[in-house]
């Protein structure tokens, strides 16, 4: 049990499934946990950049002070935005994976519908939430062009991710998180790599990425930043990073946080350098 | 080279580092002013103090890496002051001389420079980011038997400020400088200004670091090595790696947020 307050579904807000019913792939209702969906944050308008907003929990839980706050200060900054509800632990890897691929390739698919642009797709997740975005933006997740679902003919890649106080590798972490299980042999090895370790797989295709914690953060050493910093560096991939000088973990909007605060605005000011 | 150039200016009150004829090492025949640093005192008393050193390669000192500085630090509420540091020919450690003996002048003059002795702040750009670094990282508690008050105080900086900073000589910056011929220096000493990073301990100074990742004059590897070395010995550290800009951003105002 976490002691923290988690983020659910709420009708009220509309939530949209990322299958249909009985299509989720690895359900298994013995853990109780909702199907995967997302929660839309839209502005109005067309071809609006989209944020999608991944909560940290340690792959446990999803934290709600990483959720419908960070939507709407994205929508004050001029980014429409969903927050993803993935599934978790007991579920192994690479299953928050197949949720978190799922999520940008319908965005991408029913983009017009949105009023988004299928170009501007942005991951921004905190802490472990941090962990899954990477693991599905370094390379990979081409769509399959021949799928009878629309949506699988997408590309689940993300046109740039944001990482906040971001565990990365988490091949030291496994064992705390998630164990993994025998009973996926349908997927790659190679792909499992990347999942454990996502800095590894970078390469001179990789996307944009912003990036920031705490430099005195007890949960998660800066050193995960700092290594997938310098990998993105050395292949000429866009990259900022902001490590501030002292703040605990979770800190989020840091809204009374002077210093910390300047993030968001920070980020925007990147992602609109580029283009978005 | 179109960049105009640190220089004295007797209209602020410039003052000398060492009394006259003093100077380690000095050599006439360099044609260079006598170290020197050049206040920008806010009102009052109890002010915390930036001790600044444009950059410039050490063959030069950009007047926009200490002007525009200092009087962008008195905006926030500092003290500030710009050291006129020895550059080429004089090679190490003539410069770093220079560094110590400005904070140490710096504390000795507390009183009538209006500023807190244990708020005393070293912040450089590029080459003059290297010498902040030896200032901050080389440092002794003074000589408390020494017949000049000025050389009594401690050299230490209560902070560092290193703005796209050469932090390792050989690795970022082999052009680099040559040892003083005039000034006796161990080989201990000589490599250890050479990489201020292999200075790092707990003792170490707390540092705010920036740069941008595109400079293609000093690698940001230089800042990120720096960060890895106080954060692997406990030492409160900050550092913002910018995506964009090139080498020399100064204050950088075409940018609100880098500013």
């Amino acid at each position: 049990m976490v002691n923290y307050a988690v983020w659910k579904r709420y009708p009220e807000l509309n939530p949209i499934d990322l299958w249909a019913e009985g299509e989720v792939p690895e359900y298994c209702a013995e853990y109780g946990q909702d199907v995967p969906f997302i929660t839309p944050f839209l502005l109005p308008g067309k071809d609006n950049a989209v944020v999608m907003v991944i909560p940290g929990g340690g792959y446990e839980a999803k934290a709600a002070h990483e959720s419908r706050n960070i939507a709407e200060r994205m929508n004050a900054l001029g980014f429409s935005a969903f927050v993803l509800d993935y599934r978790v632990a007991p579920y192994p890897f690479p299953v928050p994976q197949l949720d978190a691929q799922r999520a940008v390739r319908y965005v991408r698919c029913h983009a017009g519908e949105f009023g988004i642009d299928p170009n501007k797709i942005i991951v921004m997740g905190f802490s472990a939430g941090g962990h899954l975005s990477a693991s599905i933006s370094v390379k990979g997740g081409e769509g399959t062009p021949e799928a009878e679902d629309p949506v699988e003919r997408e590309s689940a890649r993300p046109n740039a991710m944001v990482l906040c106080y971001a565990v990365l590798n988490m091949a030291n972490h496994a064992r705390q998180f998630v164990t993994p299980e025998s009973f996926l042999p349908a997927y790659l090895d190679e792909y499992y790599q990347q999942v454990l370790n996502p800095t590894q797989f970078v390469d001179a295709h990789t996307i944009p990425a912003f990036l920031w914690q705490t430099s005195d953060d007890q949960m998660v050493d800066p050193h995960n930043s700092l290594e997938m910093y310098s990998a993105l560096q050395k292949h000429g991939v866009p990259v900022e990073m902001h490590l501030y000088r002292h703040g605990h973990h979770g800190v989020n909007l840091a809204l009374e946080l002077e210093s910390i605060n300047t993030w968001t605005t920070l980020c925007a000011q990147f992602l609109r350098q580029l283009g978005f | 080279m179109g960049t105009p150039l640190w220089r004295r200016h007797p209209e602020w009150g410039p003052e000398e580092l060492w009394e006259e004829g003093k100077t380690p090492g000095y050599c006439a025949q360099y044609g260079q002013d006598s170290s020197f640093l050049t206040p920008f005192l806010l009102p009052g008393q109890g002010n915390p103090a930036i001790v600044i050193f444009p950059g410039g390669g050490y063959e030069i000192k950009a007047e926009y890496e200490g002007l525009d500085i200092a009087r962008r630090f008195n905006d926030l509420g500092f003290s500030a002051f710009v050291v006129d540091y020895r550059v080429k020919p004089y090679g190490f450690p003539a410069a770093q001389l220079d560094g110590q003996r400005a904070v140490r002048y710096v504390r000795a003059h507390a009183a009538r420079f209006g500023i807190r002795r244990d708020q005393v702040a070293v912040l450089g750009f590029s080459a003059g980011g290297h010498l902040a670094a030896c200032t901050g990282l080389i440092c002794d508690p003074g000589n408390p038997a020494a017949a000049d008050p000025v050389e009594r105080e401690s050299s230490r900086p209560d902070a560092m400020v290193l703005c796209y900073a050469v932090t390792n000589m050989a690795k970022f910056f082999p052009a680099g400088i040559k040892r003083d011929p005039e000034l006796p220096c161990t080989d201990e000493t000589y490599s250890r200004i050479l990489n201020p990073i292999s200075c790092v301990s707990p003792a170490a100074p707390p540092a705010f670091l920036w740069h941008t990742a595109d400079d293609d004059t000093v690698d940001v590897a230089a800042s990120v090595e720096m960060f890895q070395a106080l954060h692997a010995c406990g030492v409160t550290a900050e550092m913002h790696l910018f995506a964009h800009g090139a080498h020399g951003l100064g204050l950088a105002t075409e940018n609100a947020a880098r500013t």
